[in-house]
């Protein structure tokens, strides 16, 4: 597979990573199936894979001119997969609530319009920062936290403590 | 807030440990770092940027804990700097905790950079000072100067330290001050040499830089710069001061080490090629000063081991070329009972004679070539055959010199009186009773020089005459005066 | 339209740049667009894109994505008249606080020798009226003098006095361009002071790059002294007198240089274009079209190890040598320089004259008589020598206290006035020792002294 700036429709289905978790523990399911002689792949992928993916799974072949039952090409794809995972770009936010689904696909539509589209959210819940977030990419840290500004303001006042 | 809390939210760039390799360790991320910069870990532990490439840093640990894969890391946005205060005399420096302390957020003090550039021509001056040591030997010998670097080098347990402990003494009772580098030494010898400094009342004029075997490699690497950043600083503050650095050959295998391990290509002896060089700059920074508060000098006093006496290893002759000059401890002279074992012929002093007066000049050449004739007459003595009076004469004399050379460690001696003696030997004032007992004789003319005025001022107008042989001349009749006043 | 890149990587004094078009040619100067004062200077590729770059300058911190631009030039020093009297660092900054150097012209500092015909071969004796050198090792004006030692033994003092008697002669003709490659900041500060007193500031231009400075600056400080002196050869049609201390230094910083770019060793750990660099520099200071330059080379030993390569790398580039000796050192004899082992390609009848060569070649023979003589003496003493043995190993010692003599420039040190003394004295005052004219002086009086006619007076 040499077409790597391809946009896999697989990959744009990852928001989070979890979802980069459980999309690697499906990859390493897939590739059981390979070696094994005299059975028909698709049908036993679509098990393996959700509704969804298994959309996105096609769509893929279908762009990449691969056939889902041929072994050689599943396994090369799920090479291809495995290395952008590798070359993902996480965007870790830390948040002080437990955020909603739609909160998330906010998060991740923003993302994707101001950041870019292989960036994946790795998402954390600490209560301590009271409210706002810590954001962090690309070696870059910003912390918007109301912990955050309470720690300073104690330290240019001291002895009001 | 700790300090990394702080640095982590100030500067907002973040990294995180990849590998560990000894006490080097690569980290990704903070992308706006600067070369050298100083960065801290989450554990609160202290690092130095040392290779940059595209995604990664490479980062020498200051402590030898490692740390994990996976630890964050924040710039701190500094330098090698550290904080110089008066409130450094007469404490032991560690530093690490100097480096911490300096970058605490809430410092305000300033900070002075650990490696400089050393001063160029338009801010040095001839040097033109003698740095009197109080060990005979040497001042009147091999004498030294104010703001040379002499290299101190021999064998392991040749009394390196007892003269330079000596020399400090007298330095620092005579107003310089001094800062003496240990370098990974153990604990108990830095004990020791602060218990000298109790004892001798002279903590009021020393400051130890002082890093031990427990300290990270990137430490001690860091502590003879450290010590002459202090003297720099103090050096500006209108002192003349006095560096003592125990010792290279340590520093340059701390040196190899972390060079290596930072996979540097080895040279002679698996040292870096730039061991030269980077000793060579930080003794560059020894000297004659020009400040805007006068001339001031920083002298330097390194130290080298050897090992058997071999002068001709790599590390030794690059400190023997970058110095002013050696004093070689000579192992033999050891065994011999000679204290110190200083060998005349094979120490060297670059710059110390051009600031002797008139009479010390003859008197360290007469002393040279009678110790080059003395050495010579050795070998006769073996042949058992008779010996002429000449050369009996010779040896005795030759005997009586040692003798007054050899100085205990507590002993040091003003200049004045050491041409005095000198020169009550040379011409035999003194009959054997006195000789047999010199140490004596000499503590009491030490302590009355430095008690009584008038018997100060009578040997100091002695000495200070136009030549040796003019004072050779008066000698008999003008000692005889001073013993009566005494 | 400016040459652009950035920089990727940097290890200690190695900055690796990348740039995507207009790319760099090796010696091209490389600056920085935001930080004032960084020089860089391309050594050789990493990859297709990018290139590894020295960074000449020290004490600025850099970071990975700074802008840099080609400067598409080397690096260049001034030249002219306007370097005499004045210390210069290799970027032509002044080091001595008088200002900047108002050149009319800069020239780069990389150039090859001249061609085979501009190259003329020399002819003449060059005096410096130190008698040990000018009878033993002559200097050839256009030739090359290496003075070897180890640490300590007083070459910088030779050099110093050398540069004192030969241009104090005839500063008309004569320039001298110092080149202090790697050695003391308190030898430069001295030398400064001693030349300015001596009255030979003005006609010498001084070009430092102290042990103290980075192997980069220390290794092209040699090429910059060279690029002056072949201008004042070549466009002011002088004769240069060339002083490099320390030769050996240059071999180093070469050394130091080619282990940064980590470039396989050669023989004790050299670089392996350690006798190419040799060559290319001391091709450059040849005598061409009849204006000579003439160096002098002090030349470092390591560990007293004349077989080093660095120190063998220089040796087929001299036509005279001055080896000094620690042992002669300490018997006191000042200069300490071994006569038997310094020797010059000139001493030949048509260079010095016949009265010299067979004065000199007498001499030596003596001297090496007196050698094996030594151990004899140093086992049963002078007495028990035959009496011809004796009356030779006593002129031997005259002879090497003859050659003995104070220096101007030493003269703070020893309190002892310098002494100039002509070739034609010498030979004749050596002839008349080995000639037994002063069997009955004692040797002691030939001590320090300047012509033999002193001894008159006393």
């Amino acid at each position: 597979m040499d077409n790597l700036s391809y946009r896999s429709r697989l990959m744009s289905l990852l928001t989070t990573r979890e979802d980069v978790y459980a999309l690697e523990e499906k990859l390493e399911n897939l590739y059981t199936l390979i070696g094994k002689v005299n059975t028909t792949l698709e049908p036993k992928i679509k098990d393996i894979l959700d509704y969804n993916t298994f959309n996105a799974f096609l769509e893929d072949f279908k762009n990449l001119r691969l056939q889902p039952n041929n072994q050689t090409d599943l396994e090369n794809y799920i090479d291809f997969i495995k290395k952008k995972i590798e070359k993902i770009n996480y965007l870790k936010l830390t948040l002080a609530i437990t955020p909603s689904k739609e909160l998330i696909d906010e998060i991740f539509y923003w993302i994707n319009k101001n950041i870019g589209q292989d960036v994946v959210l790795d998402l954390t819940v600490d209560k301590r920062l009271i409210a706002g977030s810590i954001i962090e990419y690309g070696g870059r840290f910003k912390n918007y936290s109301i912990q955050a500004k309470l720690d300073a303001f104690w330290a240019k006042n001291p002895n009001l403590i | 807030m700790n300090n990394f809390d702080y640095y982590l939210n100030t500067i907002g760039e973040i990294g995180y440990v990849d590998q560990i390799n000894g006490s080097i360790v690569v980290v990704s991320g903070l992308p706006k770092a600067g070369s050298d910069e100083l960065v801290i870990f989450e554990s609160g532990q202290l690092g130095q940027i040392f290779t940059m490439k595209k995604n990664q840093l490479e980062v020498m640990l200051f402590s030898k804990e490692s740390v994990k894969p996976g630890t964050k890391v924040a710039r701190t946005g500094r330098s090698l700097e550290a904080i110089i205060s008066e409130a450094m005399i007469g404490k032991i420096i560690n530093p690490l905790q100097l480096l911490l302390a300096s970058i605490d957020p809430k410092n305000k003090e300033r900070l002075y950079p650990i490696h400089m550039i050393p001063k160029g021509i338009t801010e040095r001056e001839s040097i033109s000072k003698p740095l009197e040591t109080g060990v005979s030997i040497v001042d009147l010998a091999i004498p030294l100067a104010k703001g040379q670097r002499e290299l101190i080098i021999g064998d392991r347990k040749t009394g390196k330290s007892a003269f330079l402990l000596q020399t400090i003494l007298n330095q620092t009772q005579q107003g310089s001050l001094c800062v003496y580098a240990a370098i990974g030494k153990k604990t108990l010898e830095i004990r020791r040499i602060e218990e000298f400094f109790i004892k001798n009342k002279v903590t009021d004029k020393v400051i130890v830089v002082a890093s031990t075997p427990e300290d990270a490699s990137g430490i001690i690497n860091l502590t003879p710069y450290l010590a002459m950043t202090v003297a720099e600083c103090f050096r500006d503050k209108g002192n003349d001061v006095l560096v003592v650095l125990d010792d290279l050959t340590t520093h340059a295998k701390v040196y190899r080490e972390i060079s290596l391990l930072a996979e540097k290509f080895p040279g002679r002896n698996s040292y870096p090629a730039d061991t030269f060089y980077m000793h060579a700059k930080l003794l560059e920074r020894a000297g004659n000063f020009i400040t805007s508060g006068g001339t001031y000098s920083i002298t330097c006093l390194p130290v080298a081991e050897t090992t058997q006496g071999d002068l001709s290893g790599y590390i030794q002759t690059n400190l023997m070329s970058s110095t002013d000059g050696h004093l070689f401890f000579d192992s033999n002279l050891f065994a011999q009972g000679r204290r110190p074992p200083i060998n005349p012929f094979l120490s060297v002093t670059r710059v110390g004679r051009q600031t002797q007066t008139r009479v010390r000049h003859d008197v360290g050449r007469e002393i040279i070539s009678f110790l080059n004739l003395f050495e010579k007459m050795q070998n006769f003595i073996h042949f058992g055959a008779e010996l002429g009076q000449n050369i009996k004469t010779t040896i005795e004399t030759g005997n009586k010199l040692l003798k007054f050379f050899n100085q205990p460690m507590h002993q040091t001696i003003p200049t004045n009186i050491q041409v005095l003696l000198f020169a009550l030997i040379w011409n035999d004032v003194w009959d054997k009773s006195v000789i047999d007992d010199l140490d004596k004789y000499v503590n009491l003319l030490v302590k009355k020089y430095n008690t009584n005025p008038e018997v100060k001022k009578r040997v100091d107008s002695l000495v200070e005459k136009k030549s040796f042989n003019e004072m050779l001349g008066s000698l008999r009749k003008e000692y005889q005066q001073i013993v009566d006043v005494a | 339209m400016q040459s652009q890149g950035r920089i990727i990587g940097i290890d200690g004094s190695i900055v690796e740049v990348e740039f995507l078009f207009d790319k760099p040619l090796i010696h091209d100067v490389i600056v920085l667009e935001d930080v004032p004062d960084i020089v860089l200077e391309v050594v050789k590729s990493s990859t297709t894109n990018s290139f590894f770059c020295l960074n000449l300058t020290e004490g600025k911190k850099l970071q990975r994505h700074m802008k840099v631009i080609n400067t598409r030039q080397t690096l260049h020093v001034p030249v002219g008249n306007e370097v005499l009297g004045r210390v210069i660092n290799i970027f032509g900054r002044p080091m001595d606080g008088k200002g900047l150097i108002k050149a009319k012209q800069t020239m780069p500092i990389y150039a090859k020798g001249p061609k085979y015909e501009e190259v003329s071969p020399h002819q003449e004796i060059l005096e410096t009226g130190i008698k040990a050198i000018d009878f033993f090792a002559p200097l050839v004006k256009g030739g090359k003098l290496g003075l070897f030692g180890g640490a300590g033994v007083g070459k910088t003092i030779i050099l110093t006095e050398v540069m004192h008697n030969i241009v104090a002669l005839n500063e008309e003709k004569n320039v001298s361009v110092f080149a202090g490659i790697g050695e003391r900041i308190r030898e430069a500060q001295e030398l400064h002071h001693t030349l300015k007193d001596k009255g030979v500031l003005k006609s010498t231009a001084l070009i430092i790059g102290p042990m103290s400075q980075n192997p980069a600056i220390r290794f092209l400080s040699g090429y910059s002294a060279a690029t002056i002196a072949e201008h004042f050869r070549d466009i002011l049609q002088k004769d240069v007198l060339f002083f490099i201390d320390n030769v050996f230094r240059f071999a180093q910083a070469g050394n130091e240089l080619s282990t940064l770019m980590d470039t396989i060793p050669s023989e004790d750990g050299y670089q392996p274009t350690l006798l190419s660099e040799m060559a290319n520099f001391h091709e450059r200071l040849v005598p061409k079209n009849n204006n000579s330059i003439t160096s002098i080379e002090a030349i470092y030993v390591p560990n007293d190890d004349i077989l080093d390569q660095g120190v063998q790398a220089i040796f087929p580039h001299l036509d005279s040598t001055i080896v000094l000796s620690r042992s002669v050192y300490h018997e006191g004899l000042l200069p300490a320089m071994d006569l038997l082992a310094s020797t010059s390609a000139s001493l030949n009848p048509e260079m010095v004259g016949e009265k010299h060569y067979h004065t000199v070649l007498a001499a030596q023979s003596l001297l090496k008589k007196a050698v094996s003589l030594e151990r004899i003496v140093s086992l049963v003493g002078e007495s028990e020598l035959s009496s011809d043995d004796k009356v030779d190993y006593q002129r031997a010692r005259k002879l090497k206290y003859y050659m003995t003599q104070n220096f101007f420039v030493a003269e703070n040190q020893t309190g002892k006035k310098g002494a100039f003394v002509e070739r034609a004295t010498t030979v004749d005052d050596v002839a008349k020792i080995l000639a037994g004219e002063l069997d009955t002086i004692s040797d002691n009086k030939f001590m320090f002294i300047g012509k033999l006619e002193e001894l008159n007076g006393k």
